[in-house]
């Protein structure tokens, strides 16, 4: 049976007059690892960061598991927020005294190679993603909450970023929850997918059946009406429709070459389809 | 722990070098700002290391994280004045540019409002002019309450450009009507408020935009606040002291009582009341005529019979702050007298008013001497070759006395004797008392030299004049004195003022409450120890005369825990107050006399 870690209930923030989540309600799995997607202002981070804490929902109730304290919920945010002015050597230091690390797990943070004595605001970006994690994976997290930020390192710190987290995912059994746009390295680790719009979950699918449910058609002539398609993307190369929800039968009835997709792709074109719902509204 | 013993030493010596004038001014302001920094600056160190959202993701309650936050802020505010505290008690008084209270008030209220205001914004500079502001208006709130009040009730007369000055100033301390205590509670009131709306809207906070953050705040503070002036008005109008009434009995047994807002004249049957106040100290008892003086209204002739005040002389308005140097008035025969500034520092007016017809005369006199010195003391005059002259003594400023003729002539009078810088002067059968901290000095004049006859060591500190309001006492060369009496240490003294010889007349009475006893002298001639017994609830009456000390009355049940009582000794009798009840005897029989009107 599965086990939720955490689940959210009814979640509404407002910035003002303006709804960043209007009455959310999801659950995270043990172990699960979720990407949220979903154009800008969609009000990915700011559940993240309702997740985390840094928010505090002006209705609604997140509930985590019994047994999780707040020493478990690990966070980086998209603006890597430490205090920058510590060392790396203090920043550690206080970053286990605060979250009462008895016996950290320090394997990845000894891969690194850091200078201790510098500071942290002397980090590059990337490396300063990597160190962020670390202070994170010595906790143990249960989970871990990423907002977009791989994008902004290289590829060769985007691998190690990836490989520790999977390890942990592995290692601690850690709910992995991450807003992410670029999916070319980490095609193979979400297992669930939600995208949002408005604030609110237009999808909340897993991995495989979300592929299994998405495909592309290229065609110059128009496709029957009997295929739903969820987004139409025309170029100069023709027309590609993403059917949604693909059929079985489709494939006997049409002679198409419906195209499985990665799911970059597949995210891209519900992204397309919401900015285009918004042009013809 | 570590600072501590390096802050006593300098507390030590800071206040006895010369830079210790500028030193304290500095000391005050840097105080001030590191109150307003302490506060605006709570999460400015997040906020500049881009560390808020990892602030706020650390695994404590919102309000943990405010105390971890606050909790080192209070101390070092608490720590700083500290040190205020052991510089000012170590000789910083007569340095400091804002007084105790002020400072105090100040210095809280801007740590607490600064506080308050701190997540309102992420601009520290605006945090900071906002909070200066803010302080400008807790201020006038606060001192709008205490003057609204005040006025209502007919307590001072203070107007409002006056009331903030005078209340950050020293002079609050002598506002005998807002104890100290009802000021601290009602500003307390007041910064409720600024807490509680920052606790109960610190709970949600987060990292969105301030302004959401300060709409929450502001919900919270409007309420609050309201309910914040309620309070502090509610404390003051319970916490001023309306009355307390003073009684004086004349030689003539009317019966003066004296409050803020009137005075009554009570004969053994009626009563009439005016709406002056009398100040029962500064007076001189010509029956029926009682004369004093009340501020900002000048010298004041009260008719007893008639129930009628009228102003015989109103006196220039000189600013608050000099007022205490000239606040002296002096009467000999029938003239009253005062000294008021010149056009010039050099020159210095004395005023003659004559009681009966009110005429005035002022004599104008130069001397280099008159710029540096105040609060002149008539101690002597009389005629001399055919001129009146007046003996003269600068009480708080300077050490040898002057000699003023009425043709404007001034005599530099020599002393011989090494002084310390203050000290205070009396003047009876020809001998100078000079007393200051250490001794008292007692010098006698030959040709304009005053010369030391004896020294009195430190233990006499207060012969029978100190405490004494001085006003219109008798002066002059006709006044002859036998004796005075004082105390040294715990004993009751009397010098022969033929020989000086110290004579000691037994136990100078303490109760275990902590209560002193006192000595009333009501004319050159007559003298009572009053004297407080703790242990069987007693005030003895004694009358002190030659080597005698002679119990004249026992007056029973006093509770001195409480203080709840007043004894006033006047020529014409003692008025007993104790809480309401008041009791009148006449001197020198002892004979109550009753007031039927009197409640």
């Amino acid at each position: 049976m599965n086990q939720n870690v955490l689940e959210v209930r009814n979640l509404k923030v407002r910035f003002g007059k303006k709804v960043a989540l209007d009455d959310i309600n999801v659950r995270f799995q043990k172990g699960e690892s979720v990407v949220i997607a979903g154009s800008n202002g969609a009000g990915k981070s700011t559940l993240l960061r309702c997740l985390a804490r840094v928010i505090h929902p002006d209705r609604g109730q997140i509930i985590y598991a019994g047994d999780m304290t707040r020493q478990k919920i690990a966070f980086i945010s998209d603006g890597l927020s430490l205090f920058e002015n510590m060392t790396l050597k203090q920043g550690q230091d206080f970053h286990r005294r605060t979250f009462h690390i008895q016996d950290p797990d320090e394997s990845f943070f000894q891969q690194l190679h850091f200078n201790l004595n510098q500071k942290i605001k002397n980090l590059s970006v990337g490396e300063r993603t990597l160190y962020h994690l670390s202070l994170l994976l010595a906790q143990k997290p249960a989970v871990l909450l990423i907002d977009e930020i791989i994008h902004a390192v290289d590829p060769y710190l985007r691998e190690k970023f990836l490989e520790a987290v999977i390890e942990a995912i592995d290692k601690y059994g850690a709910t992995m929850i991450t807003i992410n746009h670029t999916f070319s390295e980490i095609q193979n680790i979400p297992e669930r997918v939600l995208i949002m719009e408005g604030g609110r979950f237009i999808l909340d699918e897993k991995s495989e059946q979300l592929k299994a449910k998405i495909k592309k058609v290229v065609t110059d002539a128009e496709i029957p009406p009997e295929i739903p398609f969820v987004f139409k993307k025309e170029s100069v190369f023709g027309k590609e429709y993403f059917v949604y929800p693909f059929q079985d039968d489709f494939r006997r009835k049409y002679s198409y070459d419906f195209q499985s997709l990665e799911l970059g792709e597949i995210i891209k074109a519900l992204i397309g389809s919401e900015y285009a719902k918004k042009r013809m509204s | 722990m570590v600072a501590l013993p390096a802050v006593i030493f300098l507390t030590r010596i800071i206040p006895k070098q010369p830079y210790a004038a500028i030193f304290m001014p500095v000391f005050q302001s840097g105080m001030l700002f590191w109150a307003l920094f302490m506060g605006v600056s709570l999460f400015s160190s997040e906020r500049g290391q881009k560390g808020m959202e990892y602030l706020l993701s650390l695994p404590y309650s919102k309000l943990q994280l405010l105390g971890i936050k606050v909790l080192p802020r209070f101390l070092s505010i608490l720590f700083f004045y500290l040190v205020f505290l052991i510089l000012y008690y170590h000789g910083g008084r007569d340095f400091v540019a804002l007084a105790l209270f002020s400072l105090s008030f100040l210095y809280f209220v801007l740590f607490f409002i600064s506080l308050s205001l701190s997540a309102l914004s992420d601009n520290f500079l605006v945090i900071s002019l906002v909070s200066l502001f803010a302080l400008v208006v807790f201020n006038e709130i606060f001192f709008l309450i205490l003057w609204l009040l005040m006025r209502a009730e007919g307590i001072s007369d203070y107007s409002w450009s006056e009331i903030s000055s005078t209340f950050l100033s020293l002079q609050w301390e002598g506002e005998s009507w807002l104890p100290f205590p009802v000021l601290i509670l009602a500003a307390i009131f007041l910064l409720f408020p600024l807490g509680l709306a920052m606790l109960f809207s610190f709970r949600r906070f987060d990292v969105r935009p301030s302004k959401i953050y300060g709409r929450r705040y502001f919900k919270f503070l409007t309420p609050l606040l309201i309910l914040g002036i309620l309070c502090a008005a509610l404390t003051v109008w319970i916490g001023i002291d309306r009355g307390p009434k003073y009684f004086y009995l004349t030689q003539d047994h009317k019966l003066i009582e004296s409050a803020y807002l009137y005075t009554k004249i009570y004969d053994q049957n009626n009563v009439s009341k005016l709406s002056v106040h009398f100040f029962p100290y500064s007076f001189w008892d010509n029956p029926p005529y009682l004369y004093y003086y009340d501020w900002g209204n000048g010298l004041v002739r009260l008719n007893t019979a008639t129930a009628t005040s009228e102003t015989i002389y109103s006196e220039p308005k000189i600013p608050r702050k000099r007022y205490w140097d000239y606040y002296r008035r002096f009467k000999y025969g029938n003239t009253l007298a005062l000294f008021e500034p010149g056009r010039t520092g050099d020159e210095l007016l004395l005023v003659q008013i004559d009681a009966t017809t009110k005429d005035v005369t002022k004599i104008s006199f130069k001397h280099d001497f008159f710029k540096n010195s105040s609060a002149p003391v008539i101690l002597d005059t009389g005629i001399r070759e055919g001129k009146r002259f007046w003996l003269v003594f600068f009480q708080w400023t300077a050490n040898h006395p002057l000699r003023l003729w009425e043709d404007g002539h001034v005599d530099n009078l020599e002393v011989k004797a090494e002084l310390l810088d203050q000290n205070s002067a009396e003047y009876a059968n020809g001998l100078l008392f000079l007393s200051n901290a250490d001794f008292t000095l007692v010098l006698k004049e030959t040709d304009n030299t005053f010369a030391v006859v004896k020294k009195i060591a430190k233990g006499y500190k207060a012969w029978h004049w100190v405490g004494l309001w001085p006003y219109f006492s008798d002066i002059g060369n006709d006044m002859r004195i036998k004796e005075i009496y004082g105390q040294d240490q715990a004993r009751l003294v009397r010098i022969d003022l033929e020989t000086l010889e110290i004579e000691d007349l037994g136990e100078w009475k303490r109760s275990e409450d902590g209560n002193w006893s006192v000595l009333r002298f009501i004319t050159p001639h007559e003298f009572y120890y009053v004297e407080e017994n703790g242990r069987d609830r007693t005030i003895k009456i004694f009358g002190l005369e030659g080597r005698q000390k002679t119990l004249l009355k026992t007056f029973e049940n006093f509770d001195f825990r409480q203080n709840k009582y007043q004894i006033e000794i006047s020529k014409g009798g003692i008025v007993i107050q104790r809480r309401k009840k008041v009791q009148v005897y006449s001197l020198p029989d002892f004979q109550e006399i009753k007031y039927k009107k009197l409640g």
